[in-house]
């Protein structure tokens, strides 16, 4: 009974928020694996949802990524204040599908928590001729500290800082839009933090992320991403991420992201590459 | 020898190739396409419950000379425009971003209510979309 009441509340708030704001298309890009708005892996200076300086939107996002030694999945939500602020929330679990059993662990996953909040600071993404460029940060927590902890990490919890550009260049190349991204993040974080912060052989890194990409049509696009690793601990030396996208938009309140990454190797187990999945709600 | 011929080559190509580029105007279908264009965005702007009140005084067939003049023009088409510039033209109406992005929602559907292809409506949009700061007030 109680249950029955609660989602007809939910359904009565969603229906009362469900107008979606009004900027175009595909520029409330997607929540990214840390559920900031971004692409898949990266993050960009997009601030998510479709609302303009007096709407207010709504985001939630699934993601799931299988690369057959681990299972990655993330639940987050997002609100984007006015196109100037965005803060996020998110849920990240890894599950450790044959290193937990190698360690004696079956059915251990390596969890996170992340509270992200991020600021315009400058430029349109659309309107203006320079970038759209804003500020963040993504605190995170880990919650299942144990192995990291064994493995040589100093830290359950940290922050993440980035500076982000994105634009879109509406007619180029060739009459598509293109789209352009680079972030600049300073990171403790091991494997994103699922892998704790810090470590023996290293600390607080400068690393950096790009993600390009076309849109073909009005509801379709295509991009490639790319994020800078950089390792702390020398039992789990870290590879450079990437992937190679493909979003569907049909409207302002769905998309969805198929993507193909390669993760490198992750905690000694190399060659970790596989489909991501990502579905977006958006109020 | 070969190599000037090359080059000759090369240059007269490149030289065959200006005289054929067509503008964003002829390649658009030209005047009858953007008459076309601006008539469909008209019957969205003119009677969309969002930003209708805004044109309750405005004459639509002078408006639409307007337009179509000024998209004519920017394209690279034959016509002069000669309304007011966007600053003067939108002065007082306080348009928001949000009212902005819904008109170019109906330029984007009159686009494809026109049949111009995707490629050509984003070099179409590419032109006005940088005078999203002179139409509106924020
Ligand atoms: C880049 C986008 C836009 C362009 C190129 C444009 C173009 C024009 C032109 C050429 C005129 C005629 C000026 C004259 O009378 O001399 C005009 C007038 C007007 N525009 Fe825009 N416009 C744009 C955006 C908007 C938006 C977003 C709105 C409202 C949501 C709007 C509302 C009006 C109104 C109400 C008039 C006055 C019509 C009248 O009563 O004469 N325009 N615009």
């Amino acid at each position: 009974m109680k249950n029955k009441i609660c989602w007809a509340l939910l359904g009565v708030v969603v229906t009362f928020m469900a107008h979606a704001g009004s900027r175009q298309l595909g520029t409330g890009a997607v929540m990214q694996v840390e559920g900031s708005s971004g692409s898949g892996i990266v993050t960009w200076a997009t601030i998510a949802g479709y609302g303009e300086d007096d709407e207010t939107d709504v985001t939630a996002a699934y993601t799931y990524l299988d690369t057959d030694d681990y299972r990655f999945n993330m639940v987050g939500a997002a609100i984007g204040w006015h196109n100037r602020v965005e803060v996020s929330f998110a849920k990240q679990e890894l599950d450790l599908v044959t290193l937990g059993p190698a360690l004696g662990l079956p059915g251990a996953s390596l969890k996170q928590d992340i509270i992200g909040a991020k600021v315009r600071l400058a430029g349109n993404l659309v309107y203006s001729k320079m970038p759209q460029i804003s500020f963040g940060i993504q605190h995170k927590k880990n919650q299942s500290f144990l192995i990291p902890s064994v493995a040589g990490a100093t830290d359950d919890s940290s922050v993440d800082y980035y500076l982000s550009a994105t634009k879109l260049f509406l007619g180029k190349p060739w009459g598509y839009n293109g789209f352009a991204t680079v972030t600049l993040r300073s990171t403790e974080a091991n494997e994103l933090g699922l892998l704790g912060f810090g470590g023996d052989v290293g600390d607080r890194h400068l690393t950096a992320e790009a993600s390009f990409g076309l849109f073909l049509n009005k509801s379709w696009a295509v991009g490639f991403d790319f994020r800078q690793k950089r390792s702390n601990l020398s039992f789990a030396s870290e590879d450079h991420w990437r992937d190679l996208f493909v979003a569907w938009v049909p409207n302002r309140h769905v998309s969805v992201v198929a993507a193909y990454a390669d993760l490198g190797t992750i905690a000694t187990l190399p060659d970790q590459k596989g489909l991501y999945l990502s579905i977006n709600g958006s109020f | 020898m070969k190599i000037t011929a090359f080059i000759l080559g090369l240059l007269l190509m490149g030289s065959c190739q200006t005289v054929k580029a067509e503008t964003l105007y002829e390649q658009l279908g030209g005047q009858a396409a953007i008459e076309l264009i601006t008539e469909k965005l008209l019957d969205r702007i003119l009677h969309n419950p969002k930003i209708e009140f805004l044109f309750e005084e405005t004459d639509r067939e002078d408006l639409h000379l307007k337009i179509v003049d000024q998209i004519c023009q920017e394209t690279g088409g034959p016509c002069v425009y000669e309304g007011l510039d966007m600053v003067e033209a939108h002065s007082g109406m306080e348009i928001k971003y949000s009212e902005f992005d819904i008109f170019v929602e109906d330029f984007i559907l009159a686009m494809e209510d026109a049949e111009i292809p995707f490629r050509l409506q984003n070099k179409v949009l590419a032109i006005f979309a940088p005078m999203r700061e002179d139409v509106t007030y924020e």
